[in-house]
């Protein structure tokens, strides 16, 4: 069996102080706020493996942590407790000659890691595409110097190359080369939402983290967006995890799904079986809600 | 008998400790200085004094001169080049006054240089300390107005905004268009502000033989690029940094081709005159002629 790539451990994020109650792993609150302190809980206790070429989708309502979760494995947010492993293959394990990795191997915790390394992993095997575009891009700078930034953050320091590559990408995300010198705060919605996805794979990322990617775009647009993710994958062999509360989305892209509610991990499993054959009570809820 | 006593009294050196500022202040300013020159690039904070000048005036500069001066040093300011501009003859006087070392124009002599925005021309050496007057120390400030946030970007060395910006400036007006205060990176780790200087005195600072101090007052940092340290000007493999470029223009007072030129319009005419930006090495190559002749 071949090793995942990413194996996250009892992942947990408190916002607030915490106190024994809510920080007890059995825990479960409704609306995720603890009776006692008042703190609230984004995510609990949360594990799985995520497999080289293998798209993973996170479900589940709006508060339920989806968010929360992927934005701690992409650094955003500070986990409270929990850990995180890493493993490339085929990039020679983490050390492919980075300053600060030396001695970094699969069995270390990324959590307890310098900044400095989280910057490095960011900048050379993640990638993330956010909900809304301002997130993810700097809107007014060109669309290229966007996707070029990401080239930059790797060490690339040739324009005509890292030019060459923009247009090449922009040209794979259907965004026509000539507008590539022009900030996408003039671009419609979907077309940000591309180049943002241009500019996540600018580096040929190991991971890429998808957070409601779809969202607040119209259906023939979304749709658009969506094959090119599953292009990418194929093309790329790029691991995803695709972070959603649209049923549909998650049944077009996943293999596996994760069903969350409240902060935590109540169902996992094949994505045809959960649709098909939920177990529980409020995944049962979630699929007979879905239109 | 008596006269001559009571002007000695209120001569600046009894008025004042030695230098000026007190011997805590010194010592704090010499603790940093060392910290900068130990972590080549960056910026350390701390305490700016008061200066009997307004800040932005040279008091960052002043101040370090005044923390690292000896009975025995001899001292030249220069304010863009030249030994007799307004803000270099005012720093010369007070430090005269409260120092009594001797001052010299020439940069050959001088073992404290304290300069605004120019590098002499003539190569210094590893007995001289050069130090510089710097308005704005953070050169991640024209990317990013937060300071915790150039902090940040400055420990996880996440320079890519500034690249970005190197990369929109070619990509808008085709080349870089940044004149003075030309970011440069020190050993292979900051990004560093060499304060207003103009791009041709970046390569002086790479691998230099002198201790080279840099000091904000009004911002309160002190950084340092030791000798024999490497500096490199962000340039792309494909868009090389390239200095300011004089070809077929010279001094109309020396002649010479090879140094830093002031332009200078002339207002009656209107036409464009060249003169030496270093009045010293002018002078020099002046006296130099007249003797060959």
């Amino acid at each position: 069996m071949r090793k995942p790539v990413l194996r996250v451990r009892n992942v947990t994020k408190i916002f607030g102080k915490g106190c024994r109650t809510c920080l007890d792993d059995g825990s479960v609150f409704e609306g995720g706020i603890c009776p006692d302190c008042g703190s609230i809980t984004g995510c609990k206790n949360i594990s799985f493996d995520l497999f080289p070429n293998e798209i993973l989708g996170i479900v589940g309502e709006s508060g339920s942590g989806k968010s929360t979760l992927v934005r701690m494995l992409y650094f955003d947010v500070e986990p409270t407790k929990g850990e995180m492993f890493i493993e490339f293959e085929g990039k020679n394990g983490v050390s492919a000659g980075l300053p600060g990795f030396t001695g970094l191997t699969g069995e270390n915790n990324i959590f307890k890691t310098g900044s400095f390394i989280k910057r490095q992993l960011k900048n050379f095997f993640f990638g993330m595409v956010y909900q809304s575009a301002h997130l993810g891009l700097n809107l007014d700078v060109t669309a290229g110097g966007n996707i070029v930034e990401r080239m930059l953050m790797a060490n690339g320091r040739n324009i005509e190359k890292m030019r060459a590559r923009a247009s090449m990408l922009l040209a794979r995300t259907e965004i026509p080369v000539e507008r590539m010198d022009s900030p996408p705060k003039n671009f419609s919605g979907g077309m940000q939402q591309r180049v943002q996805i241009a500019k996540a794979i600018a580096n040929d990322p190991a991971i890429l983290f998808l957070d409601e990617v779809t969202s607040g775009l119209d259906v023939s647009v979304q749709a658009k967006v969506l094959d090119l993710i599953r292009k990418l994958q194929n093309e790329t062999g790029v691991s995803m995890l695709v972070v959603s509360h649209d049923l549909g989305v998650i049944r077009l892209l996943t293999n596996r799904t994760l069903v969350m509610k409240n902060g935590r991990v109540v169902e996992s499993g094949l994505t045809d079986q959960i649709l098909e054959d939920p177990q529980q009570e409020y995944t049962q809820v979630l699929v007979n809600s879905a239109l | 008998m008596k006269k001559n006593k009571r002007a000695e009294k209120n001569s600046g050196q009894n008025r004042y400790n030695f230098a000026f500022l007190d011997e805590n202040a010194k010592r704090e300013i010499r603790r940093k200085t060392l910290k900068a020159i130990a972590i080549p690039g960056y910026q350390v904070p701390f305490g700016s004094r008061e200066m009997p000048i307004a800040r932005g005036w040279g008091t960052g500069g002043l101040q370090v001169t005044l923390s690292v001066i000896g009975k025995k040093d001899v001292l030249k300011v220069i304010d863009q080049g030249s030994d007799d501009s307004v803000n270099a003859v005012n720093i010369k006087r007070f430090i005269k006054k409260v120092t009594d070392v001797e001052i010299t124009n020439d940069s050959l002599r001088a073992t404290l240089i304290q300069t605004r925005h120019r590098i002499p021309e003539i190569p210094l050496t590893q007995e001289q300390i050069i130090i510089f007057q710097v308005p704005f120390p953070e050169p991640l400030r024209t990317v990013e107005p937060s300071e915790a946030e150039t902090r940040r970007m400055h420990a996880e060395a996440d320079y890519s905004r500034m690249w970005l910006y190197l990369y929109e400036d070619i990509v808008k007006c085709g080349e870089i268009s940044i004149g003075a205060r030309y970011p440069v990176y020190v050993n292979n780790r900051y990004i560093m502000d060499p304060s207003p200087i103009p791009r041709w005195d970046i390569e002086k600072l790479d691998n230099s033989e002198c201790l080279n101090l840099f000091c904000a007052g009004r911002e309160k940092r002190i950084y340092a690029i030791p000798p024999h340290t490497s500096v490199k000007p962000l340039e792309f493999e494909d868009f090389k940094f390239r200095v300011e470029n004089f070809e077929g223009k010279k001094c109309e007072i020396c002649g010479c081709e090879s140094s830093f030129l002031d332009e200078v319009m002339d207002g009656s005419t209107g036409a464009r005159r060249y003169f030496c930006s270093d009045s010293d090495y002018c002078e020099k190559q002046t006296a130099r002629k007249g003797n060959k002749q």
